[in-house]
Formats: C-alpha cells, sequence, structure tokens
C-alpha cells in the first residue's frame, strides 16, 4: 500500500494546481481590458493511480497546462465584418464631405446660384427695359462660375486628401504585416518545445484584426503555429517572411491616380472590402461620379447658353459666346462681356426693347433647350444632389447596421474570451480553499508521523 | 445556454446603448435647434430633392411676382396715355363739331386751326411717352422716340412688336401697345364686336380653352361634403373628355365632372359643399376654371371657353343661337355692293371663304374670338344686314369701316379749317369717331392686360403661398414633436448614464475578505 510519503506527494501536487490557478486567475485580472486578451485557464488531470491488491490509490493532479479560450469561427467572421464596416464608413465619410462641398439643406450655393443667374436674365427680360440689368447677368454669372471652380477645387482636394490616405493605410498595413511575421517567428520559437505561446497568439490574432479593418484577410494555420496572411488572394505573410504592398501612381486621362501592387510582383491588386478598397472606390466612383455629372451640368449649362446668346445682336456686334470652357473647372464668363456687360445680348434684333433671347435663356431654368419635357440644367442638378442624398442615406444606414453586427460579434466575443471579475474572484476562493485543503492534509500526515515516532 | 456575462460584455452592451441614447439625443437637440426635419442630406433624400425644387420654384415665382409688378407699370402709364389719346380725341371731335356748325366763323377756324395743332402737339407728347427711359408706344424700338416729325406730318418709326413678360411658368403677356396701331392701318377696319367664342365640348383640346390662355397640366384635388378627398391626375389629359373621364373614373361616381349647360365652364355634381383645389406645384384648376368651394351640391367653374378658331362649328356659338343657318350680309366698297350669301356655312372658316371669295381684296379675320373685316385700301366701306336676317349684326361686323389716321386726320381737319371748307370739316368727324373707338378698343385691350395682370398676381400670391407651405411641411419640424422626443432623449440618455455609472460599482472580488 501507499505510505505517508505519498499522501504527501498527492497533497503536494494538489498545492502546486492550486498555485498555478491562482497564478492563472491573477493574470487573467491583470489583462481584463487588455485589448485582444483571451482568457485563460489551467488544465489538470489526476495522476494515474496506484495499483494496490485491494484497489487503486490516488496519486494527486497533475497540470497538463495552461488554456487560452477563443472561438476561432466568431474571430474569423468578426474579422470579415470588419472589413466591410472598414470599407462603409470610408464612402460613408467621403459622401459626407461631398454633401458639404456641394452645400447644405439650407444652402445649396450652386443650385441658388444658378437659380439667381437665370432670375437676373429673367430680370432682364422684363419690361420696362432696363440695360443696366445686363451688369446684373454677368455680375451673377461670375458669382455662378466661381461657385463651379469653388466645387472643383473642393474635390480635388477630396481627392488629394483621399490618395494620402490611401498611402497612409498602405504604410499601416505593411507595418501590421511585418508585425504579424514577427509574431509568428516568436510563436514558432516558443511552441517547438510544445507549449503554447498563449500571449504571443494574442497579440497575433489581434494585429491580424487591426489588418481586417484595412483589408478582408484570410489566415491559414500551419502546424508549427504560424499562420499564413492573405489578401486579395495573395499570400502576404509566410511563416516570418512578409511580401509589402506600395503605391504606385499612374497616368490616366484625368490625371495621376494611385493603385496599389504587391512588392516585386507589379501587378495591379484588387481588394473586396476593407479601409482601403473603400477609400479606392470613394475616390474612383463616388468622386468621380459627381465630378463627371457636374462637368455635364457645367456642359450642359453652357452649350445651351451659348447656342442662344450668340444669335443674338446688340449694338456693339453680335455671335458672341456668353461661357467659354467645357466643364466645371474650365467654365468661365466670356472676358469680353466681362469687360464690357453693353456685349450681352438680349434679342435677335438688337433693339433696345427686345428682350426675347434673354426670356428663352431665362426659361431654360425651366426646360432644357429641346423645349417643354426636356430637362432643364437645374433639373440635372438636383438629380445629381438627390443622388448623392440617396446614397449618403443608404451608406449611413449600412454603417450603422454593420457597426451593429460587429458590435454583437464583440459582444459575443466578450462572453466567450473575455475575462469575468466575478469568475475570477471565485476561482481565487476556490484554488485558496483546494491550496488550504491540500496544506491541511500535509499538515494531518505531518501529525500522523508524530503519532507514529512517538509510539517508537 | 446561458451567456457568460463578462466585464467586457456588460462593457460593449453598455457602451453601445449609450452611444445610441447619445445618438438619439444629438438628433433631437439638432432639430430643436433649427426646428427643421431635414438637416442633412441623409435625413431624408427624397425630401431634400423637393425641399431644393420648391426654394427654386420660390425663387422663380418670386422673379414672376416682381415681372407682374413691372408689367403693371408699363400697363397703368399706357392706360394714362390711352385715356389722355381719348380726351384729346373728344376735344378735337367736339371742336370739329363746332366749326361745322353755323356758328363757326374764319376767325374761330383760325383760332381752332391753332388749338388742332396744340392738341397735335400734345399727342406727340403723350405718345412719345416714356417709362423709365424706354418709350412706350414704340414697339421693341424703345430707345428712340417712335413719333416724329417729317415733312410736315408725323410719322411712326418704331415697329410693330409686341413685348411679353414672364408671369408664370406658362404664362407670357403682352404689355406693349405699339404705336403702328394708330399709324400703321392704311387700311379700313371694322369688327371685333360680339364674341364668338364657341361653347365647351368633348372633344375641345385643353390648349385653346379661356380664350387661347390653355391650361396647366398637373394634379387636382377634390373634397366632398362627406370628407372624400380624391387628388386626381390630369397630367396626360389632352381633351375636355378626357379631364371629366379622369375625374368620373378618380371619383367612382361620387363626384360627377361635367361641362355646364351653357357650355362655358367644367361643372361638378356630389355631394356638397364641393371643394376643388390644385395639387402639388402647378396651377391645374385654376388654370380649368375650377378652383372653388360650392355652397351646395353643385359647383361650376368660370368662363373658360375655347377660343374661336375656323373649324369652330357655328353651332358651338352662343352668339348665333337660334339664328342658323345664317342669312346674307351687304357689303358696299369702292363703289361696288356685294351679297354674300352665309346660309351654306357650318364654321367661322367657311364664313371666312365665303366673304373672301365673294368681296375681292377684302379680307375677314377672326381674331381675339371675334371677326375683323379689313378693307384693302384706306376707303371707307360699309356692311350692313340683308334678305331681313340680322347675319351682319350677330357677327359683330355691321357699320362702317374706316380707316385709321392719327395724324393724318388731324392734318386733314388742320387743311379744312385753315381753307374754312365746313364739308371737309364735317367730313372729319366720322373718322375721328372711328379713332375713339379705336383709342377705345386698345383701353379695353389694356384694361384688360391689367385684369390680366391683377389676376396672374393673385395666382403667384397663392402659388407662393402654396409652396411655401409645401416645403414647410417637407423642411420644418413638428414643434410639439420635437419637444416630446427631445425630452423623451434627454430622459433615456440619463437613465442610461445612470445604470451604466451604477453597474460596475460591484463584483464578487470586492466581496472577498
Amino acid at each position: 500500500m501507499g505510505g505517508l510519503n505519498s499522501i504527501m506527494d498527492a497533497s503536494l501536487s494538489a498545492m502546486f494546481a492550486a498555485q498555478a490557478g491562482l497564478a492563472t486567475t491573477g493574470h487573467n485580472i491583470a489583462n481584463a481590458n487588455t485589448p485582444g486578451y483571451s482568457r485563460q485557464s489551467v488544465i489538470v488531470a489526476a495522476r494515474s493511480p496506484e495499483i494496490m491488491p485491494y484497489g487503486a490509490i490516488g496519486r494527486g493532479v497533475d497540470i497538463q497546462g495552461i488554456r487560452r479560450l477563443q472561438d476561432e469561427f466568431l474571430l474569423n467572421n468578426m474579422r470579415i465584418q470588419n472589413a466591410r464596416l472598414a470599407s462603409y464608413s470610408s464612402t460613408d465619410t467621403t459622401l459626407y464631405e461631398i454633401e458639404n462641398i456641394l452645400g447644405s439643406v439650407d444652402n445649396d450655393h450652386l443650385g441658388d446660384s444658378m437659380t439667381n443667374f437665370f432670375n437676373a436674365w429673367g430680370a432682364l427680360a422684363q419690361p420696362p427695359i432696363n440695360t443696366s440689368l445686363k451688369q446684373d447677368v454677368v455680375t451673377n454669372a461670375i458669382s455662378m462660375v466661381n461657385d463651379f471652380h469653388a466645387v472643383s477645387d473642393s474635390l480635388d482636394d477630396l481627392d488629394a486628401d483621399l490618395e494620402k490616405d490611401i498611402e497612409s493605410e498602405i504604410t499601416n498595413l505593411n507595418g501590421l504585416l511585418d508585425n504579424v511575421a514577427d509574431m509568428n517567428k516568436q510563436i514558432m520559437s516558443a511552441e517547438t518545445n510544445g507549449q503554447p505561446a498563449n500571449d504571443l497568439r494574442d497579440q497575433r490574432d489581434y494585429l491580424i484584426t487591426e489588418i481586417s479593418k484595412i483589408a478582408q484577410v484570410s489566415v491559414i494555420e500551419r502546424d508549427d503555429g504560424s499562420k499564413d496572411v492573405v489578401l486579395a488572394g495573395r499570400t502576404m505573410v509566410a511563416r516570418d517572411s512578409v511580401t509589402h504592398f506600395e503605391p504606385i501612381y499612374t497616368e490616366t486621362s484625368r490625371g495621376y491616380e494611385l493603385t496599389i501592387v504587391a512588392n516585386g510582383q507589379k501587378q495591379q491588386v484588387a481588394l473586396s472590402t476593407g479601409k482601403l478598397q473603400g477609400l479606392m472606390e470613394s475616390r474612383d466612383t463616388q468622386v468621380n461620379d459627381v465630378r463627371e455629372r457636374l462637368d455635364e451640368v457645367a456642359k450642359q449649362l453652357i452649350t445651351e447658353v451659348n447656342a442662344l446668346h450668340s444669335q443674338g445682336r446688340t449694338a456693339l456686334g453680335s455671335g458672341h459666346a456668353f461661357f467659354t470652357g467645357d466643364s466645371i473647372h474650365t467654365i468661365d464668363v466670356n472676358p469680353a462681356l466681362v469687360d464690357n456687360p453693353d456685349l450681352v445680348a438680349m434679342g435677335r434684333s438688337g433693339e433696345d426693347g427686345d428682350a426675347e433671347l434673354a426670356q428663352e435663356i431665362a426659361d431654360l431654368a425651366q426646360m432644357g433647350a429641346s423645349g417643354p419635357g426636356s430637362r432643364s440644367v437645374t433639373d440635372h442638378y438636383r438629380s445629381l444632389l438627390t443622388d448623392v442624398a440617396s446614397k449618403r442615406a443608404s451608406y449611413e444606414m449600412m454603417v450603422e447596421n454593420q457597426q451593429n453586427v460587429v458590435a454583437s460579434l464583440e459582444t459575443r466575443m466578450a462572453s466567450v474570451a473575455g475575462v469575468s471579475l466575478d469568475e475570477e474572484g471565485a476561482n481565487m476562493v476556490k484554488y485558496q480553499n483546494s491550496y488550504n485543503a491540500a496544506a491541511k492534509v500535509i499538515s494531518t500526515v505531518q501529525e500522523v508521523f508524530n503519532a507514529l515516532l512517538n509510539m517508537v | 445556454m446561458s451567456i457568460r456575462v463578462t466585464d467586457n460584455y456588460l462593457s460593449s452592451i453598455l457602451v453601445g446603448d449609450l452611444n445610441r441614447s447619445l445618438g438619439a439625443l444629438l438628433r433631437a437637440q439638432q432639430q430643436a435647434g433649427t426646428m427643421r426635419r431635414v438637416n442633412s442630406f441623409a435625413d431624408d433624400p427624397r425630401a431634400v430633392s423637393s425641399i431644393q425644387r420648391y426654394n427654386q420654384l420660390i425663387a422663380m415665382n418670386d422673379q414672376y411676382r416682381n415681372n407682374v409688378s413691372r408689367s403693371r407699370i408699363l400697363a397703368d402709364a399706357t392706360d394714362t396715355a390711352l385715356q389722355t389719346i381719348s380726351e384729346v380725341l373728344a376735344d378735337v371731335r367736339v371742336l370739329a363739331l363746332r366749326e361745322s356748325s353755323a356758328l363757326a366763323t374764319a376767325d374761330t377756324m383760325a383760332t381752332s386751326t391753332v388749338e388742332v395743332d396744340n392738341e397735335i402737339n400734345r399727342l406727340m407728347d403723350v405718345l412719345n411717352t416714356t417709362v423709365e427711359g424706354s418709350y412706350l408706344f414704340g414697339g421693341m424700338k424703345t430707345s428712340r422716340p417712335p413719333f416724329v416729325r417729317s415733312g410736315g406730318t408725323v410719322i411712326y418709326q418704331g415697329d410693330d412688336r409686341v413685348m411679353q413678360s414672364r408671369t408664370g411658368p406658362n404664362s407670357l403677356l403682352p404689355v406693349n401697345i405699339p404705336g403702328n396701331v394708330f399709324m400703321g392701318n392704311q387700311s379700313s377696319t371694322l369688327g371685333g364686336n360680339q364674341d364668338l367664342a364657341p361653347r365647351l365640348t368633348g372633344g375641345t383640346s385643353l390648349d385653346d380653352i379661356d380664350l387661347g390662355g390653355g391650361w396647366e397640366a398637373g394634379f387636382i384635388e377634390i373634397e366632398d361634403g362627406v370628407g372624400n378627398t380624391w387628388t386626381v391626375d390630369l397630367t396626360g389629359s389632352l381633351t375636355v373628355n378626357d379631364v371629366l373621364n379622369a375625374i368620373n373614373t378618380e371619383t367612382g361616381g361620387a363626384v360627377t365632372a361635367s361641362i355646364a349647360s351653357d357650355g362655358s365652364a367644367f361643372q361638378f355634381t356630389g355631394t356638397g359643399p364641393l371643394t376643388v383645389t390644385d395639387k402639388g406645384e402647378t396651377n391645374t384648376a385654376t388654370s380649368l376654371g375650377i378652383n372653388a368651394e360650392s355652397d351646395g351640391d353643385i359647383l361650376t367653374g368660370r368662363d373658360v371657353r375655347p377660343r374661336a378658331l375656323s373649324t369652330t362649328n357655328l353651332a358651338d356659338i352662343d352668339a348665333l343661337a337660334g339664328n342658323l343657318p345664317l342669312g346674307s350680309i351687304q357689303v358696299e366698297w369702292q363703289g361696288n355692293s356685294y351679297t354674300v350669301d352665309l346660309s351654306g356655312a357650318a364654321t367661322l372658316g367657311d364664313i371666312e371663304t365665303l366673304f373672301e371669295s365673294t368681296v375681292p381684296g377684302m379680307d375677314l379675320q377672326i381674331k381675339d374670338s371675334a371677326l375683323m373685316v379689313v378693307g384693302g385700301s384706306p376707303e371707307n366701306f360699309q356692311i350692313s344686314n340683308a334678305d331681313g336676317t340680322n347675319t351682319a349684326t350677330l357677327l359683330g361686323i355691321e357699320g362702317t369701316g374706316t380707316p385709321v389716321r392719327l395724324f393724318g386726320i388731324l392734318d386733314d381737319l388742320k387743311a379744312a379749317l385753315n381753307a374754312g371748307d365746313q364739308d371737309a370739316v364735317r367730313g372729319t368727324l366720322t373718322e375721328l369717331q372711328s379713332l375713339e373707338d379705336m383709342v377705345s378698343r386698345q383701353l379695353i385691350l389694356n384694361g384688360g392686360r391689367q385684369s390680366d395682370l391683377d389676376w396672374a398676381d393673385r395666382v403667384l400670391l397663392e402659388r407662393d403661398e402654396r409652396l411655401r407651405s409645401n416645403l414647410s411641411l417637407e423642411y420644418d419640424a413638428d414643434a410639439a414633436q420635437v419637444a416630446t422626443d427631445l425630452s423623451r432623449a434627454q430622459s433615456t440618455y440619463q437613465a442610461s448614464l445612470t445604470v451604466t455609472s451604477q453597474l460596475f460599482q460591484y463584483n464578487l472580488i470586492k466581496f472577498l475578505r
């Protein structure tokens, strides 16, 4: 049968197990608020018993290891949803900027200045004719052109900001990929002897989650404990080696455009979601669409007003175009008219009372040059505003919904992997009692020893 | 399966809830601060479009109202000028009567010659009236005096073009009377005395109603006395029947639309009182003459008879009712006598054709829903009833056609006075009377324009009120609702803060000794 020493060994193992439990509880409490930390627990198992003729006598407890409690399925899902949220947020922010550029609900700069421009023509056309109102037409036209230019400049600034953000996110992304590769190296080294590097794994998962906010990521775990990071179908981190993204500027018809390529391979990378994709989509689609549609508005305005105004005659001549240029960037009032507003034509006959042409130009506010039923330049502009407003409302809702999805996943993850101070408090009491009980057994065995020795 | 409630779990939920409460509070405060329901494009994209549209329409409406106000200046100045011309012509006719009587002497005739000269100068002054530096009667040639002396008489150097004013999205009103009406007509004219506008029929084009003023396509709203309300889409309507069918279909027979028995207006029958109003941005009901409320079960709109055209059936003209077929008229011109048999005429176009084919060199025109006979020369002509009928009277073309020569007749009068020729003086009286009639017609025309401007001003004012009301519905916040929302959001946020602050005060560690 087992002797008193074996009883003491068993109790000692229980005290070690209780100590490990208390240490883990302390570690959990210390990291309760550490981002990305997964709670840990001690895995213990009963030692194999000593077989005696009358049965098996237990020999105590062994610490099998420290387990990290994490749900990989939830983690991967959260990364996917994070990428979507970052993408939607980028587009929503860009649309918010576009909304501010175009004005507010209360003060729609460009729409107001177009209305003022056409109303100035209407006032000029109104008998009794006041030719000094030609100056008012030119002044309102200059004001409207300045608004077009201001919108154009602001869209250019927004483009430039987006490109800076894209470059900055590429730098962030490369830094995070470096850090993951470094973590892989440390984990492989630490786990060579079979001991999981729980805290390093937490840190690596946290870094990968941060990557997922920039670009949609997928992860492949190897047997050696390392994780490969795959972005846009390319393995960017393989064990401890890293492939970097780099920004490349290519010349396009509308200027220089930024694309990203994988280092060394020089092939364009297409990202499906994530902040980078959101920024690039904002620049290439949202800003560009608005610019193109504003260009169409400016072009229609220039074409329709010029087509009528060039038919006009004044005492100083005829056939003058009212506007020059063909886009929001290049539109301008004919400098000859700015220098001498008397060149503004009101009618085809040149008579001072002939303002039919001025009225026809004023009527362009209501209908296109093709007559009743055709869409006016202000209709087209309003349609653009409605489109931006709809997209903005849509993206704001998508961001809110996606925030709820991510928050729900974070909550579920906090439920699985988060530290509960109540739970840790209970564990603390449990391990403390276990330690006390084991110590009491040793104390009892010692008393038995003493009694035995006193008998001798 | 029970959920593990960890501190981060609680924190995540509570922070999310706090953010939501704070977001709701922020939105409520923004609405309360601005008293606007829509503060950003994303708040209500559809409303944003409407708000921009209404703002533009209000600005344009302001411009139309300004146009009406300025047109009014022209119409009033024209009215004053025409009144003066009328007074001058009356004075001259009295003078001519006096000098053609037995009381006239060589001395009085000499004095009257001076008087006529003074009246000519007075007329020159009036006809060269300027408004804000523009000549009123020069047509579109407004920068130089339209009436100048040349070779001992007065000539007109303006043109015959009429300026127009935009007084609504679809309304262009003429605002001036070119001076050539006093000078340029070297033909004798007669007519325009009978309203020949036809009755409304199912096939009447909506573009022709209201004496050619047309209509504005859009929506109308009908409400009956038992609280039923219908919005009728008339945007696809082309004829009167289209309007009637659309209304009767929409109301399902509860309100019946028809043409009034006298053919002058639309009529509605239903459980009264009936109310018809414009719906949306257009003046559809107003332009159809049905923007009204009835006392009883029948609502009759205002007179919106169509303009007379060459295709207008004589049977559709009230003024001719009971007198069809027409009879004959007698025309005396250039020493010839013509009898025009109009018994075969079924339309106004037929009258035109029969007249012009019988009387060579004369022209019969349909103008402002009346008939006008224009001679090919300044000689007088006579039109009278023939064969015992009153056809010429019914058609408004009975009488003497005279030329219009404002300064010419005054020059003739002056010459007759100088020559002491009383017969010649008497001979100017008829033309002077015709001139007065012509000026009276211009006064009526101008008075009509003043009425049109008054009506346009009322329509624009109503339109302004409606647009601002629609804008307010889209844009403004409901004060009571905002106050309630704000109060509720504040309470919710306060409660969230209280719960959050309490929740983290306790955990097991705190109770362990």
